[in-house]
């Protein structure tokens, strides 16, 4: 039993066939795992052997599935082992391995898809893959032929290293001091965000601009304190986190998508956000008078009566952004809020915001459009992806310093300087955000 | 743009915001609203049409038989169960980026869960009472006293909206943790098949899923409608009519004068043959003694006779009635069933159950909302 139980954890299998077809496919991954970069002993560890693989496959999501998977599976093996045979919960167990053979026979062959276009070879390795796993393992990672596009350790290159900067913090405005923003993730740690120190004056309409995935939404949830970060934001005087009950009423954040729901009228979505975000002892007429104050800001007043379902795109952005103006933020943030709107209509809404800066709040937007309304914004800032992908402030100042900072003239070309190589951009990322913390120092 | 009129001491400086009961009746508001403009009404009418098919199936022997009982209860449990999950399943999933927003902006997730198990009872109450009401105006014989309280419409009732209920809470369970309404509706089936097998009422189940069964909504509805229903005291038909169905059936058996010699000197039936008396006074088993005394009988000692008969003339030559009454009596004994017992204990006990799920539900409910946040963008 004990030799049975031992076959089954280091092999998955106590048979035969078992044990000599994941003998040969583990001697392949050793020399695949080599190749890829990856360290040959994982080759030996059972369901790590399985992520490793989706690593070298660039199919990271899949790996982890299958390693989850095989462990099930592994569990489940040895549990048959030990329960007697032709009993209900066996059948039970069973059934459980026939879900995770399905599970894993899906997942192998994403896995394997992506090994054949990592190796850049046909397609039907996959196939083979699939019922001689060994025979794929064996060719690809001993075979001089094929050899991968890429190494893992080609993503540990060397990242801009860290400016040791800090923001002063004043009494009023935004003060941004932010470490780090990381996520465990599958044992790992990962940054998100890091070293990203400013200060925003009141009365200013910032643009944050990034490429896909720099961490433009996570800085934004970061500074009003929805995803803590290691980090010391104040507003006002007062510490976000710390205080972040009394606060979230001051800071106003608006969506991408107009989350609302369409069987109210807007006269009743105010309402009911006037009910959430304005204090209790607020006298009704009071609360009323600023629902009646904020429509007229925003020209709902036509439509209070509508369900929201029945408003143009551009009434539903403007009754989202009041959703959130109601309870008159000091800090408003607004997440693509011109989306789905024509150039002209995203124009007056990015008046409007201008308008609301002038009463001395600090409005932070993102858009992938700036340059139609780059006129309208006082700063810019710019986060950009370092090469260990954390995302990183490669700029924040006044438009027109960006212009040189970069050399660039417009906003768009901005993003396509910073933006990695693979992404169609010119991998410049790291030389902006050295060269912003020495203006830092400077 | 005018300037903003609404001081910041106003909104920051004074008073506390709205804290979790101020947010039920917000909520209350909204889902009032949706019920109203966004179709959720139709559950309604959906209800009674589904109550009506089924009243129609069930109708002729529902609280009449122990059988129709237990299929009445059965069927009544699925229409409760579909009818709960159906309601909820889809309403917190469809607005999750909403929530998502408004848990940011100072919503309490228990307070929204509140709301919901508040409009969700008035939902399953009004339809409860409107199935109750089809089953009645359909025909099913509803008893004429109530057992918990003195009407049996509403013991009736509450068990169909206690059944309905903690369906409901299980949809909305099963809502809070899935991302979309495709997920739900994929959900659903498996929820709704589990619920029917594990009934532990209708299907033989090995013992191992013993456990199974005891956390499933339907066993503890098909024990209250058939511990309601009287289900042990009632007739059980199922015997009586298969031997009806079997009336032209032949019975034949080849007999030898020795079978006929050996069931007469048989212990038994000379008990029961000193019980029947002759005209004269004498007992059959004095007769047969005569019969037996005169060797008459070993003359054909070794002949075969074919014996043909029809059941419907045993039954006939033993009397239908009294068959009837046998067969009705004996299987009713066979069939009882503790679980089902008619006692205020039994029925009460099945509900606590059904309430305690509803809780235990909703509670998981707001576990897993509050957990919002963590979605992935």
């Amino acid at each position: 039993m004990f030799f049975n139980v031992l076959l089954t954890v280091v092999f998955g299998s106590y048979t035969l066939y078992g044990v000599a077809s994941e003998g040969l496919f583990m001697f392949g991954l050793w020399g695949l795992f080599r190749k890829c970069g990856v360290a040959p002993w994982h080759a030996l560890v059972p369901c790590l052997r399985h992520y490793s693989l989706g690593l070298c496959a660039s199919r990271e999501p899949e790996g982890r599935v299958l390693f989850v998977t095989q462990a099930a599976m592994l569990l489940s093996n040895l549990a048959t082992l030990f329960i007697p045979p032709l009993t209900g919960f066996y059948y039970l167990l069973l059934a459980f391995q026939m879900v995770l053979l399905v599970i894993a026979v899906i997942y192998e062959i994403r896995i394997y898809l992506g090994l054949a276009e990592v190796f850049q070879s046909r397609k039907r390795w996959a196939l083979v893959g699939l019922f001689f796993s060994f025979i794929l393992a064996i060719v690809f990672g001993w075979s001089k032929k094929y050899q991968p596009k890429w190494k893992i350790t080609d993503y540990r290159e060397q990242a801009a290293s860290l400016s040791g900067a800090s923001a002063k913090v004043m009494d009023e405005g935004l003060t941004v001091n932010l470490e780090e923003r990381s996520v465990s993730d599958f044992f790992k740690k990962k940054y998100l965000l890091r070293d990203i120190h400013m200060y925003i004056q009141p009365g200013s309409m910032v643009l944050l601009l990034g490429g896909s995935g720099a961490g433009k939404t996570t800085f934004l949830n970061a500074v009003n304190g929805y995803e803590r970060a290691k980090a010391k934001v104040v507003l006002n005087s007062s510490d976000v986190y710390a205080d972040y009950k009394k606060m979230q009423y001051q800071i106003g954040f608006v969506p991408q998508q107009d989350l609302m729901r369409g069987s109210d009228t807007v006269l009743h979505t105010l309402g009911d956000a006037a009910l959430l975000r304005l204090p209790f002892d607020m006298p009704a007429a009071r609360r009323k008078e600023r629902i009646t104050e904020v429509m007229q800001i925003f020209g709902l007043e036509p439509v209070a009566g509508s369900l929201v379902d029945k408003l143009s795109g551009g009434q539903r952005k403007r009754l989202s952004i009041a959703m959130e103006f109601i309870s008159n933020p000091s800090l408003f943030i607004l997440d693509e809020p011109d989306s789905g709107l024509d150039g002209v209509m995203a124009r007056e809404l990015f008046e409007q915001l201008r308008q609301i800066a002038d009463q001395g709040k600090i409005i932070i937007v993102i858009t992938h459009t700036p340059d139609r309304v780059i006129d309208l914004f006082d700063d810019v800032i710019v986060l950009a992806k370092d090469a260990n992908r954390t995302g990183r402030l490669a700029y924040y100042g006044s438009i027109d310093d960006a212009r040189s900072f970069f050399g660039k003239t417009r906003m768009e070309e901005i993003v396509m300087c910073i933006n990695r190589e693979e992404e169609g951009g010119e991998g410049r990322a790291d030389e902006f955000i050295e060269k912003y913390a020495e203006v830092q120092h400077a | 743009m005018p300037e903003s009129t609404i001081q910041p001491f106003e909104i920051h400086g004074i008073g506390r915001h709205r804290g979790r009961a101020a947010q039920v009746g917000i909520y209350l508001g909204k889902f009032y609203r949706m019920f109203i403009y966004q179709n959720d009404w139709k559950v309604l009418p959906m209800a009674m049409v589904i109550g009506a098919l089924v009243g129609m199936v069930v109708q002729p022997n529902m609280f009449l038989t122990m059988e129709g009982t237990l299929f009445g209860g059965f069927a009544l449990s699925c229409v409760c169960i579909w009818n709960g999950c159906f309601n909820s399943i889809q309403v917190v999933c469809r607005e999750r980026g909403i929530i998502k927003r408004e848990h940011r902006s100072g919503m309490h997730i228990s307070s929204y869960v509140a709301a919901h198990m508040v409009y969700q009872a008035t939902l399953c109450l009004v339809q409860s009472i409107l199935l109750t009401i089809v089953f009645y105006r359909i025909g099913v014989h509803f008893p004429e006293k109530g057992y918990i309280t003195s009407w049996f419409f509403v013991d009736f009732a509450l068990t169909v909206f206690l059944v309905t209920y903690a369906s409901d809470m299980l949809g909305l369970f099963v809502s809070s943790f899935v991302r979309t309404t495709t997920a739900a509706m994929t959900i659903m089936p498996f929820l709704l098949i589990f619920q029917l097998i594990f009934s532990g009422g209708f299907f033989s189940l090995p013992s191992w899923s013993q456990p199974l069964t005891d956390i499933t909504i339907s066993r503890y509805g098909l024990r209250s409608i058939a511990a309601l229903g009287s289900y042990n005291e009632l007739p059980s038909v199922t015997a009586w009519n298969t031997l009806k169905k079997m009336k032209d059936t032949e019975v034949s058996k080849t007999l030898t004068v020795d079978n006929v010699v050996a069931v007469l000197q048989n212990d038994t039936v000379r008990e029961q043959l000193s019980q029947v008396k002759t005209a004269d006074g004498l007992t059959m088993e004095d007769v047969v003694d005569v019969v037996l005394a005169t060797g008459l009988l070993q003359l054909f000692e070794g002949e075969e006779y074919d014996l043909r008969i029809r059941v419907w003339d045993i039954i006939n030559a033993i009397g239908e009635e009294d068959v009837q009454r046998y067969v009705a009596e004996a299987t009713r004994v066979a069939s009882y069933t503790p679980a089902y017992e008619h006692s205020r204990v039994n029925v009460v006990s099945c509900w606590l159950m059904l309430a305690g799920f509803s809780i235990l539900f909703a509670a998981l409910a707001t576990i897993s909302l509050e957990f919002i946040d963590k979605d992935k963008r």
